[in-house]
């Protein structure tokens, strides 16, 4: 194909093409974005008008430096880069300290006193406002300040930050307004189409916040709804196609994220009677509590750790297997045959794994049935099921001390065993890694209880009080812990989060206590079947997490610290029922329907002292002045920095603009010029011999000139034609040339008058 | 690429603020669904409201380094369009394959005069269209498109260079090195004396008038009527192959105009003849440059690559038989007289010869 080549014509420089006050301020809003996002940190705060003026002052400086003074650009540059050095130097132990509060905020997410962190802001916001100015003013690049904001914004929530509406706003108003700014291609666009495509695009987007806000902040519930029910969709979606979703629960691990159940079926369920309470399988115990994550309890080395205490042996190895059905065959001893309620308990599993088992409370592993169900049975064993018998609680009457006379060995075989296992798990499951969890210790520590009645009350006041149930809670941050963030910021949990959160104060407290695992299946779930038992399905739907304590006279036992769906407390144990709680809440004051904890994660609006030697807030007494001073101060600031830019920001446009006035403008200007001077006050420059009194006072214009340039102006006002713009030309070089002269006879106030004020020259 | 990340940050964004809780975030998130909504509706807006045209559909220059085309974007709306996408599509009428370039532009309310250069290498008719504009919203997400159907041709003619012709000083011919000798007739000077002159530097020698130059001591040159408007009758003959070759035809027109332009120098007149496919051969005289203009622009304006061959052949050849003396150019660059070769050009070095191979009549 022919070789044509085409050239294309660019119209403006792209530098003039920016150059606007809209800019600037969409720059300072983009600066004070991220100040304002700084300031979300839990645990820290600064002077916001401090700082915000300072990068204001600045902002501003660097772009009338860049565009009107390019020279005094670099210097202004060198100078705050010199000044914020030296401020570094001087101030370095405190910025240490304040850089290790903000690292410790950001990272750790301890339970820290809020620190003022003015000085480190101070130089956060001349950091941010050159860099802003470099690469949206020189480089005009806006990908990478966009991606960082965005990248913020986004990332913030994952450390713990909540931006505020305010941040949030100012920095998406910067990065649209220099998207729109930096949209069009390079070179094409005049400076006013630029000007009012962002004008444009400014509104729209302020129009978009004013109308989505009322609906948002009304909304906002059911709009997180959305969100949940889509990402449950998926969920469900891909675990139907990945076949995960008939695996039964197993595991310690907290999830951060929402619960979203599929309704698969999991177990069945064939028992002897008809439940009276729910029934408890657990298919997990914790051990010890990593990070959001529970080690399977390892009841091995507590037998193994027994053996040394029992010193039985080469019965040793009946430890294990008395442990497990003590409280079942206790139990079943204490009582007479006809009395004895036992249920026969057969598990089916059916997804065919049998990896993890189930296990009832106050039960023992079996194997038989009765007669009528020996066909049942062989069934079971050659399919994998599993059966117990148990005891509900109720039923449990174990008392140590009133055995038959012919089971008083065996009542001290258990109990020595039971004794020995209590000494263990009194070390063992009263673990807690409490500096992973500061604000729980901190917590547990202010409030001491005596009995575990008190304290499981207390558990249940602080969680429930504190948080609701939901499915739906949301991520938790990445560097928190997840029960603080339930307990402390959230308030949003399911089962998991109340177990996990109830386990660990119990732990604190002494009491050792379990998180377990596994379904609770609600008594109405069984249904009667033709061969006289009853049977119920499982599905995900029963999956549950709770906590296991350890009470002498039954062994391990559940304690049901999630809020029923109503948001009413379930939570018993033998001695220990609603009344008992309702009787200890009202004995101790703690009301269920007042949070006793305040939600941390939202910044001060307030500085605050912080004990340290020097800080900004200290100069000025705030309590003193109050905020009069402030006002004041922003004010002399603004005074200082701000108005002696804007004035000679006002007489360059001034100046510019008598590039397109008329002679006859020029020249009322320039009578203005020579009485503001004190020259010839008393002629108004229409008269005769004014060109002669004119010559006689600026010697640097001769009479030819002066006569030449009344001609002008004569002919301008009087004349038929218009001046030619030669003539233009000529009116405004007598101008300035007059305007040198004067301004160099002036007194140095007079000057700045003459310069700044009245834009004479 | 830059909508689809878009539209991925503000998906991420959502999730985020659902599972944070974070109500700036949900603000944030229908902030910018509403604004890309107004920005879509701004797109479709401005696409209603903006054209591109040229303001002159036909147009001629000379061959030079590069030409400035212009255009108007017409925005009939009352917001700025801060960005569109011109499609132009560029190319020479034999060839079918276009040259594709976009140009982009921004326009206030109104009507906004743009150029563009272009550097073409050959001379023949250039077709520019804008068939497609794009406008684009103020953030660039969306874009409406706009089909058009613009055309401006530009003649492109060939650069002004004569062919070195010179009138022979000898009565016989014979060839100098670097010279070609063409004899015209039987000769020139066999018309009535205009008028008797003094002899200048670049008057041939056989115009002297040797009676009147003898009698005095000056010497005296016969101006005849027939040398100096002599007619030249020149037939073209083009091929329909060679036609749809832009490159072979940039050379035919070339040479053309140079030696017209080489003629007219020595004051001929030049009529030319060639087959305008209407089953005739059309015919120009040209008398002066100017006119050589309408002469390519009428040869341009022809399309021989479906001419019948044969009605040309039978037109050319009663042409040859009715004509004793002609000059004949064909696209192959042979220049003849009658049927005799006078000088076969070859496209290569051209240029060369045109502006350094003397010819002499």
């Amino acid at each position: 194909m022919t070789k044509i080549n085409f050239i294309e014509e660019k119209k403006e420089s792209d530098k003039e093409n920016i150059r606007s006050l809209t800019a600037l301020l969409f720059l300072i809003t983009g600066v004070y974005g991220w100040l304002l996002f700084f300031r979300s940190i839990a645990g820290i705060t600064y002077s916001a008008l401090i700082v915000c003026l300072f990068s204001a002052v600045l902002c501003t400086s660097l772009w009338f430096s860049y565009y009107n003074r390019r020279k005094l650009f670099f210097v202004l540059i060198a100078v705050v880069l010199i000044f914020a050095c030296m401020f570094a130097f001087k101030m370095e132990d405190r910025l240490m300290v304040q850089y290790l509060q903000i690292k410790d905020c950001i990272l750790e997410k301890t339970d820290l006193e809020v620190m003022s962190v003015t000085e480190t802001a101070i130089l956060f916001a001349t950091v941010i406002s050159i860099v802003w100015f470099v690469f949206e003013m020189i480089l005009q690049s806006h990908v990478v300040l966009y991606l960082l904001t965005t990248g913020l914004l986004l990332c913030g929530p994952l450390l713990g930050m909540r931006p505020g509406v305010e941040a949030v706003v100012l920095s998406v108003f910067f990065q649209i307004i220099f998207w729109a700014l930096h949209s069009p291609k390079r070179g094409v666009g005049s400076r006013s189409v630029r000007g009012k495509s962002i004008r444009v695009t400014a509104i729209v987007l302020a129009v978009s916040f004013l109308i989505v806000s009322p609906l948002v902040f009304q909304y906002a519930q059911e709009l997180y709804g959305l969100v949940f029910e889509a990402e449950g969709y998926v969920y469900r979606t891909v675990n139907r196609l990945s076949g995960r979703e008939s695996a039964p629960i197993t595991g310690g691990r907290i999830r951060g994220g929402n619960h979203y159940r599929t309704g698969t079926e999991h177990l069945k369920l064939t028992v002897s009677g008809q439940p009276t309470e729910h029934l408890y399988l657990r298919g997990f115990s914790g051990g010890e509590y990593i990070g959001g994550d529970w080690k399977e309890a390892n009841d091995e080395e507590v037998f193994q750790a027994m053996t040394e205490t029992l010193n039985w042996q080469e019965w040793e190895s009946w430890i294990s297997s008395m442990y497990y059905s003590m409280y079942y065959v206790m139990n079943r001893n204490m009582t007479k045959r006809e009395e004895q309620n036992v249920y026969y308990l057969i598990i089916q599993h059916l997804n065919g794994d049998y990896s993890n088992h189930y296990v009832p409370y106050y039960s023992r592993r079996d194997r038989w049935w009765n007669g009528a169900e020996i066909a049942e049975l062989s069934l079971a064993i050659k399919d994998g099921w599993y059966a117990y018998q148990y005891f509900e609680q109720p039923d449990m009457r174990v008392q140590w001390e009133d055995v038959p006379e012919d089971y008083e060995m065996q009542r001290d075989w258990y109990l020595a065993v039971r004794d020995a296992y209590m000494d263990e798990i009194q070390t063992i499951y009263t673990q807690v890694p409490t500096e992973q969890i500061p604000r729980i210790t901190n917590l547990v520590e202010e409030n001491p209880m005596n009995s575990l009645d008190e304290i499981t009350s207390f558990i249940l006041y602080t969680l429930h009080s504190n948080a609701s149930y939901t499915l739906t809670p949301g991520w938790p941050p990445l560097n928190e812990d997840i029960a603080e963030y339930f307990l402390f910021e959230s308030g949003r949990g399911y089962c998991e989060h109340f177990a996990l959160t109830a386990t660990l104060m119990y732990r604190l407290y002494g009491i050792p206590a379990r998180y377990a695992t596994g379904y609770m299946v609600s008594p109405s779930a069984f249904e009667l079947q033709e061969n006289g038992t009853y049977r119920a399905v499982v599905t995900d739907e029963d999956a549950h997490a709770w906590t296991e304590i350890f009470l002498p006279d039954y062994g391990w036992t559940p304690i049901e610290v999630t809020p029923a769906e109503d948001g009413s407390t379930v939570a018993e144990y033998p001695g220990f029922d609603s009344l008992e709680l309702n009787s200890l809440l009202t004995e101790r004051n703690w009301n269920m329907e007042i949070p006793s904890l305040p939600k941390s994660g939202v910044s001060s609006e307030t500085d605050t002292e912080t004990g340290q030697d020097f800080t900004f807030d200290k100069i000025i007494d705030f309590e003193k002045y109050g905020k009069l001073l402030w006002i004041l101060g922003t004010v002399l600031v603004y005074s200082l920095f701000l108005i002696p830019l804007f004035l000679d920001y006002r007489r360059l446009r001034r100046l510019k603009k008598m590039e397109t006035m008329n002679c006859r403008s020029v020249f009322f200007k320039f009578m203005q010029m020579l009485h503001f001077a004190g020259y010839l006050t008393t002629y108004d420059g229409s008269e005769k011999e004014f060109a002669s009194a004119f010559t006689s006072e600026i010697p640097v214009i001769s009479p030819e000139e002066i006569v030449q340039f009344q001609t002008i102006v004569c002919k301008a006002a009087y004349g038929r034609g218009t001046p030619t713009i030669e003539e233009e030309i000529y009116v405004r070089n007598i101008y300035f040339r007059t305007g040198d002269f004067i301004y160099e006879r002036l007194r140095w106030n007079r000057k700045l008058r003459f310069r700044y004020w009245n834009a004479f020259g | 690429m830059k909508k689809a990340a878009f539209f991925l940050l503000i998906a991420v964004t959502y999730y985020l603020a659902a599972m944070y809780q974070l109500i700036s975030l949900m603000l944030l998130f229908w902030a910018e669904v509403f604004l890309t909504v107004c920005m879509w509706v701004l797109s479709c807006y401005m696409k209603h409201h903006l054209t591109v045209e040229f303001p002159e559909q036909c147009t001629a220059m000379e061959m030079s380094a590069s030409y400035w085309c212009y255009y108007n974007i017409i925005n009939s709306g009352r917001l700025p369009v801060s960005r569109c996408r011109i499609r132009l599509r560029a190319r020479y009428l034999q060839e079918n394959k276009d040259k594709i370039k976009y140009l982009y532009g921004a326009s206030e309310a109104g009507t906004e005069k743009r150029r563009f250069g272009i550097c073409v290498p050959y001379c023949g008719v250039f077709s520019l269209k804008i068939d497609r504009i794009r406008v684009y919203d103020y953030l660039s997400l969306f874009f409406g498109t706009n089909v058009l159907f613009k055309e401006m041709k530009i003649a492109i003619l060939p650069p002004e260079q004569p062919l070195l012709i010179e009138e022979s000083s000898h009565e016989w011919g014979s060839k100098d090195e670097g010279q070609d000798m063409i004899t015209l007739g039987s000769g020139d000077a066999t018309g009535e004396i205009r008028q008797i002159r003094e002899y200048q530097a670049e008057d041939s020698y056989r115009h002297i008038h040797w009676n009147q130059t003898a009698k005095t001591d000056m010497i005296w040159i016969k101006e005849y009527e027939k040398e100096t408007h002599s007619c030249v009758d020149f037939l073209l003959e083009i091929d329909a192959v060679q036609w749809e070759k832009t490159k072979e035809m940039d050379a035919f027109y070339r040479l053309l105009y140079s030696i017209i332009l080489g003629l007219l120098q020595k004051e001929y007149r030049v009529k030319v003849s060639w087959y305008d496919g209407n089953k005739r051969l059309a015919e120009m005289e040209i008398l002066e440059k100017m006119q050589c203009q309408e002469l390519f622009l009428c040869l341009y304006q022809i399309n021989y690559s479906n001419l019948p061959d044969i009605t040309a052949k039978a037109l050319l050849e009663a042409y040859s038989l009715s004509h004793e003396y002609y000059f004949k150019l064909d696209t192959e660059l042979r220049w003849c007289l009658n049927e005799n070769l006078v000088y076969q050009f070859s496209m290569e070095n051209l240029e060369q010869e045109i502006t350094k191979k003397i010819f002499t009549l």
